[in-house]
């Protein structure tokens, strides 16, 4: 047998999984087969075994992780239910009068309901069933159209409810409430500067985004505002309540997502949308999400456990520390690794295997665990949005319906000036670290 | 063999319809615990654990109806390019080199701990309650094998579009 230093181990294993992701075979059982055969090599069948099992039951039986699957649920039962198709409905008749305005409705909705989907390719695909067609259809850009989808989808995955930060949380040592809480300004920043673009950018170019017509959707301004209030209003009192009751510590997360999903169901039955095939496809879609989050979980956790009894997280925090430039250089290669990871792995594959590598690196270095925890977070919604690889352009051609005729190349030239907005908020998160920090230091 | 896949995908897809009633059930039971305690000044330490296994459960006996809707996510940027034989290979390879030996490990560990949980009585100590754990440990096994054979029947089907008859199904 040969000796393999350390070095050779890390490189192995990280570059193991970047090949074997890329065959196309299940990002789990790619990433849990790298890391048994190396525990093998390693330390041999036994140890694996139980690093193996020990680290899968631990991940299974995991109460914290018990808000995955109701904050699936509450966009499970929103998006079956049809309430997301009400709330652009409503967004759209709001909006029509306005240049650009079905696109501003695409982000609002991707902010409201997506928000509660919590997982990306839910909301991009969600967004691109319901946006898309009629922005297309009256006459907008496509790229500019595609752009707001991309965008307003991924604004999901980080806008809490949200289950990256519920599965973030726990293994950063850090309270889910306050990454939650820490999400919300953040979020609602993006989502500000996101519709300032395409406001600004409508008045640039009329051409690209022309109103709709008058006469078509001729509602008095009040009734409108009444309509869109009754439609949006429970939603967003909804999230309202979910992350209130955090906030004031009367639930914990797990608590909060569960009854938040009852009274999803509760509100989906009084707006007279509930019945069974509902249930069902809630479940079910609940079921496999959850099934599939905790699978990557328990073999990516496998990973990590392999990884660092083989010594291997320490040659990369020293890897990193030895950046130049102070704490800052070190930071940046944190964050420049993380981005290029998101290009080909999914986000859940990235925290999995590298938030208890990362953590103790940014601890040490001295910056604020939230603050550095939603930087990764914000970081990894960009890096979902920049070409060439970039889920949520994937998502998007794969659930748009090909006669709309948005090709890959209207949507790389309508993402790119939104992965420009994230990277100035991340500068400004960087300068003015308060905007993050405010709302969860409040927190009771 | 063509009976045995079937028997597998009906196995599976049962369970898996069934599971989706241990969704509302954890939800109904957090629910409960939160009415318990905010309602009634009279949280249970039992029902925490309860719930906790309960969704335990549904994640593990998803696994399979999930890898027969080929709902595990993939990263197929590159395989959606190839040809239907050249992803048969590549699931044949991977699915020896990947699949079988992971989850069969984990499967051959759990039976292991099945066993011990039963033998000694195991108890979960991380409440005052000391749950019996023997029960939460079975269903783990349970959901891993179901995973393991639906893998099975992945990789058979993938074998016969290699080198199978030219049937028609």
């Amino acid at each position: 047998m040969i000796e393999l230093s350390q070095e050779i181990i890390a490189i192995i294993m990280l570059g193991g999984i970047l090949a074997g992701v890329l065959t196309g075979y299940p990002l789990a059982l790619a990433i849990g087969g790298i890391a048994f055969w190396m525990g093998i090599y390693l330390f041999g069948p036994a140890l694996t075994f139980e690093i193996f099992y020990s680290r899968s039951y631990d991940m299974l039986n995991n109460y914290v992780l018990l808000a995955v699957p109701g904050f699936v649920l509450m966009g499970a039962v929103l998006e079956h239910s049809g309430a997301a198709e009400g709330v652009f409905e409503e967004l759209y008749v709001w909006f029509a009068g306005l240049r650009g305005g079905l696109a501003l409705a695409t982000i609002i909705l991707g902010t409201i309901v997506a928000a509660t989907v919590g997982v990306i390719a839910a909301s991009v695909t969600l967004l691109t069933l319901t946006a898309l067609p009629s922005m297309v259809k009256r006459g907008y850009d496509r790229s500019l159209a595609a752009g707001a989808v991309c965008a307003g989808g991924s604004l999901g995955i980080l806008i809490p409810p949200s289950i990256m930060l519920v599965i973030y949380g726990p293994m950063a040592n850090l309270s889910v409430g306050k990454m939650l809480l820490g999400a919300v300004i953040p979020g609602l920043f993006l989502s500000f500067c996101y519709c300032l673009y395409i406001l600004v950018r409508c008045i640039l170019q009329p051409q690209i985004a022309p109103p709709v017509p008058p006469g078509e959707k001729q509602v008095p301004f009040l009734v409108k505002t009444l309509r869109l209030a009754v439609a949006i209003g429970p939603l967003v009192f909804l999230i309202l309540a979910v992350l209130g009751s955090i906030f004031l510590g009367i639930a914990s997360p797990t608590e909060a997502a569960g009854v938040g999903s009852l009274a999803t169901i509760l509100l989906a039955a009084a707006h007279r949308r509930l019945n069974m095939e509902v249930m069902k496809k809630a479940a079910a879609t609940t079921v496999k999400v959850s099934g599939m989050v905790l699978l990557i979980g328990m073999l990516a956790s496998s990973f990590t456990g392999i990884f660092m009894r083989a010594g291997c997280d320490e040659i990369v925090a020293r890897f990193i520390m030895s950046m130049p430039g102070s704490k800052w250089g070190a930071f940046a290669i944190i964050m420049v690794i993380c981005f290029a990871l998101g290009f080909f792995i999914d986000w859940l594959g990235i925290l999995f295997i590298m938030v208890p590598i990362i953590t103790p690196i940014g601890t040490a270095l001295g910056f604020d665990p939230l603050w550095f925890a939603m930087m990764i977070c914000i970081n990894l919604q960009m890096s979902f949005m920049t070409p060439p690889f970039a889920y949520s352009i994937f998502y998007l051609r794969g659930a748009a319906d090909p006669r709309l005729e948005v090709t890959t190349r209207h949507i790389i030239r309508g993402v790119v000036p939104y992965v420009v907005l994230i990277a100035i908020a991340l500068v400004v998160f960087i300068l003015w670290p308060e905007i993050i920090l405010w709302l969860p230091n409040k927190m009771l | 063999m063509r009976r045995f896949l079937t028997i597998i995908d009906r196995m599976n897809e049962w369970i898996g319809s069934w599971i989706r009633l241990l969704v509302y059930a954890f939800i109904g039971l957090i629910c409960f615990e939160v009415l318990l305690r905010y309602g009634f000044n009279n949280p249970t330490i039992q029902l925490p654990v309860i719930v906790t296994m309960t969704a335990g459960a549904m994640y593990a006996l998803s696994f399979g109806n999930i890898m027969r809707q080929d709902g595990h996510v993939r990263i197929d940027v590159f395989s959606r390019l190839l040809s239907v034989r050249g992803k048969a290979i590549f699931e044949v390879v991977l699915g020896a080199l990947f699949l079988f030996p992971v989850i069969g490990a984990l499967t051959a560990s759990a039976a292991g701990w099945v066993w011990y949980a039963w033998s000694i009585d195991e108890r979960d100590m991380q409440t005052f309650w000391y749950a019996r754990i023997g029960p939460i440990r079975t269903v783990v096994f349970i959901g891993l094998l179901l995973f393991l054979l639906q893998g099975l029947a992945a990789f058979v089907r993938n074998l016969n579009i290699l080198f199978g008859r030219k049937e028609t199904p």
